[in-house]
């Protein structure tokens, strides 16, 4: 009873979506940015861009069988860059479970103890993995219409507060900020999983990326200026500009929109977890022998625990950098694996 | 194989006595039908002697009705009397124990290794009434009986195409229960069709009483909290999903009909949706899917928050639910718990009990135990009015009245424990295991998960009849996925 298939990899596109904005709405506890609104666009569109730009190039040189390679790990080659991939991944599933912890510190009055979060945390991804992609992209569906929903809920109940003289405005933006705004352009890790997954990428997934890309670079670039309408200049002084604003945000008696929001993040940076918890394992997978299979997700789980040890020691700025070229290494990787392969033949 | 029927009157009588033993029921009795020794075999209180007597003995019994041979008297029976037997002989005793248990009477003829079967059925069984579980304000008030060719006729009455086909087969290795099968021909997925008849007929039990019994049969191994069959006890209900492609299965013995493949959003959906304006349906439905999540979530995000983060809560209440607090011996979440527990001790009272001891149980429960609880501070108000809430939230959707028990009492542990992180990563997995359902190849969550057009037609909202008439919606047209990842 298959009468009406629905293309798994047009599921891919919400997944990313949540996993990429999440960033935007949970930032990793660094020195503020201070980048203006304005900045912040180009840097959003810079970004975009860049990745579009890469994954075009990837997906144009890289075929689906060279892919299938890679993923099964039988060469050395493929072996190397899935060594690579696990390392990126669980570096930044690390990553994004100090963050986690850190955000859920900074908005409860009465935190749980770091381990027991990070448990949690992973227990919950472990279930999701468990559970397999299929299942992941489903509940990825679900938790973008409650993120979009709570996107537009922060927008209305903020718009009372935002005042349009809050904007700043530099005739020549790029003067002063092009390094910075080409220093934030970031290569995020969760690109990494979708090319572990087995579908043709290079048709209908290679537009969906592009296209969560794009929303994301539109939904951080309204995110920024949201953010400054309503507090100005602070805004880019904030650790949290968009908690901030949830927590000023109101609508007639209810001024704790914050709470909800709150719960709606947990559930993207939760979904965010999974994805790079399978992006591992589908790594490990790969690199161990056939026989050791049960071993590759308790394996996926200790190298992101070690990933995340490796995080909270090393200042967050740090990392961001390293995973962004790790990245870019890893496609780099594949591509090298891709054109070797070339040759062979 | 089956063991056949001999052509000796004797030793058919001999091994069907010993089928059935000394059982009081079993009526035999020798007669001469037309010169030819013969034998009527029934149970009584299943079939009935004089409607035997009306359909055949009667006319059998005219002195010029008289056969030489055996075989010309099962001949004349079978094929050239206007007496209404059945179609079909018996030719082995597993055919004559499933004839003589389904209330006809088997007539034994001396000299024929076939016997003639007879629907004299007679038994007694409650008659067709408005069924207690599902009540609508508009639409049929017939629901269905325990008599399982009753329940055929009153679906058979509302779909008078010859599209509706009704298969049936036998299950229970003890009971030899019948079970009947309908789907529409041209709207039921070929596929599906063949899936359930195939895991109905392979389900190895002991014992069938309800089509509960067989669920876990067609359902997946892996543990979900939800289910993916349901369940109706109304005719039109029956007949509209078999209208939509969908399988019903019945069993002999029980009133409640299973529907296959079922969604969650069909949780939410009732018959009197569409009779209603659509609007109005809509927020019917939105209302429903409200009260669900209060049922599962409330108690624990009170207690989370309660408890983590109070700070959310306006000042007065605040005060007020720390001074019940102070008053109280147990924790928050303890307490939640136990009211959850005590709600449940007396739902499952009232339930067992006669229903007029069932009713003074629930009063003494709610007014005596729960306010002298409260008083003697044993259970802070608050706790009970989030309790309270919940329960009522919990009866708006009876059929997950399951599923959301138990989430209830998990999300409180969970929010009590490790607060709205717990709330959040229960919650991931609660999506993840309805997510990750399937119900016969279609997401369980269909058509919100993955998202498809149909969700506006008649998914969490109902459109208006015009536009439900134009889509025409079957089974079929709901998402499904492959992936070969997993």
């Amino acid at each position: 009873m298959k009468q009406v298939n629905v293309s798994p990899e047009r599921q891919i596109a919400p997944l990313l979506f949540v996993a990429l904005s999440v960033d935007a709405v949970v930032r990793p506890f660094v020195v503020p940015d201070q980048i203006s609104a304005q900045s912040a666009v180009w840097a959003a569109a810079f970004s975009a861009v860049s990745v579009c730009a890469v994954c075009a190039v990837f997906f144009r040189v890289v075929s689906d069988r060279s892919l299938r390679l890679l993923r099964s790990g039988r060469m050395a080659q493929a072996k190397a860059v899935l060594l690579l991939f696990a390392a990126v991944t669980a570096l930044s599933g690390g990553s994004s479970l100090v963050t986690t912890e850190r955000f859920y510190r900074y908005v409860s009055d009465e935190p749980t103890l770091s381990l027991i979060t990070a448990a949690i945390v992973l227990l919950a991804a472990l279930y999701a993995v468990s559970r397999g992609m299929l299942t992941m992209t489903r509940a990825a569906g679900v938790i973008c219409v409650l993120f979009a929903a709570g996107a537009a809920l922060l927008l209305i109940s903020a718009a009372g507060s935002m005042r349009i003289e809050n904007l700043s405005f530099s005739a020549y933006p790029f003067s002063g900020a092009a390094l910075r705004i080409t220093t934030s352009c970031v290569f995020p890790a969760e690109l990494l999983c979708f090319l572990l997954l087995k579908l043709p990428m290079h048709k209908s997934g290679a537009r969906c990326i592009r296209r969560a890309v794009v929303w994301m670079a539109l939904f951080f670039a309204g995110a920024a200026v949201a953010a400054e309408l309503v507090l100005g200049a602070r805004a880019a002084q904030q650790m949290q500009p968009l908690h901030t604003l949830a927590r000023l945000g109101g609508l007639s008696v209810f001024k704790r929109f914050d709470a909800l929001h709150v719960g709606i993040w947990l559930l993207a940076l939760l979904m965010k977890q999974s994805l790079l918890l399978y992006g591992t394992r589908t790594a490990v997978r790969g690199l161990l022998p056939e026989r050791a299979a049960n071993a590759c997700l308790p394996a996926a789980m200790a190298l992101t625990l070690a990933g995340a040890f490796v995080c909270a020691a090393v200042p967050q700025r740090v990392v961001g950098v390293v995973l962004s070229y790790g990245t870019l290494a890893a496609f780099g990787g594949a591509l090298l694996f891709s054109k070797c392969l070339g040759v062979e033949q | 194989m089956a063991e056949q029927l001999t052509k000796s009157l004797l030793e058919n009588k001999i091994r069907i006595k010993e089928m059935f033993g000394d059982c009081v029921d079993f009526y035999t009795k020798d007669v001469t039908l037309c010169g030819c020794r013969c034998c009527i075999c029934m149970f009584e209180g299943l079939s009935s002697i004089e409607r035997l007597w009306i359909m055949m003995l009667d006319i059998l019994s005219q002195p010029h009705e008289l056969r030489r041979e055996p075989e010309d008297l099962f001949d004349y029976l079978m094929r050239r009397t206007a007496i209404p037997l059945e179609s079909r002989s018996c030719v082995c005793f597993d055919d004559v124990r499933t004839q003589l248990t389904a209330g006809t009477s088997v007539i034994l003829i001396d000299g024929v290794a076939q016997a003639v079967v007879l629907s004299t059925q007679s038994m007694q069984f409650r008659s067709v009434s408005e069924p207690s579980g599902e009540g609508n304000v508009r639409g049929s008030r017939e629901g269905f009986t325990e008599l399982l060719r009753v329940n055929l006729s009153l679906v058979r009455r509302l779909i008078r195409t010859g599209d509706l086909v009704v298969e049936t087969m036998t299950a229970g290795e003890r009971t030899q229960t019948e079970l009947a099968m309908l789907y529409h021909r041209q709207l039921a997925p070929k596929a599906l069709v063949e899936t359930i008849r195939r895991k109905l007929r392979t389900a190895q039990l002991p014992f069938v009483f309800d089509t509960g019994y067989l669920a876990p049969f067609l359902q997946s191994k892996r543990f979900s909290f939800f289910q993916s069959v349901g369940y109706t006890e109304r005719s039109d209900t029956a007949a509209a999903k078999i209208c939509e492609g969908k399988i019903i299965v019945m069993a002999n013995g029980s009133p409640f009909a299973m529907i296959v493949p079922y969604f969650f959003t069909e949780n939410f959906a009732s018959m009197d949706d569409y009779s209603e304006k659509a609007y109005f349906a809509s927020l019917v439905r939105l209302f429903k899917y409200t009260a669900f999540f209060l049922a599962v979530l409330l108690q624990g995000v009170f207690v989370s928050v309660a408890t983590f983060t109070p700070e959310l809560l306006p000042d007065t209440m605040l005060y007020k639910i720390a001074a019940g607090e102070q008053a109280t011996p147990l924790p928050l979440f303890l307490e939640a718990l136990l009211v959850t527990f005590l709600l449940e001790i007396v739902r499952e009272a009232g339930l067992r009990l006669p229903r007029p001891i069932g009713h003074s149980v629930s009063l003494v429960a709610a007014l005596i135990v729960g306010d002298a609880a409260v008083n003697a501070g044993l259970l802070s108000t608050p706790v009970v009015i989030a309790a309270a809430l919940s329960a009522i939230c919990t009866f708006v959707v009876p059929s997950l009245y399951e599923p959301i028990t138990v989430l209830r009492s998990l999300f409180v542990l969970a929010g009590g424990i490790f607060g709205p992180i717990g709330i959040a990563a229960l919650l991931f997995c609660m999506v993840l295991n309805l997510c990750g359902m399937d119900s016969f190849g279609v997401p369980y969550l269909s058509p919100v998960a993955p998202p498809s057009r149909i969700v506006w037609n008649d998914g969490i909202v109902r459109a208006n009849w015009r536009k439900l008439a134009a889509e025409n919606f079957s089974v079929s047209d709901l998402p499904s996925e492959t992936w070969g990842d997993d």
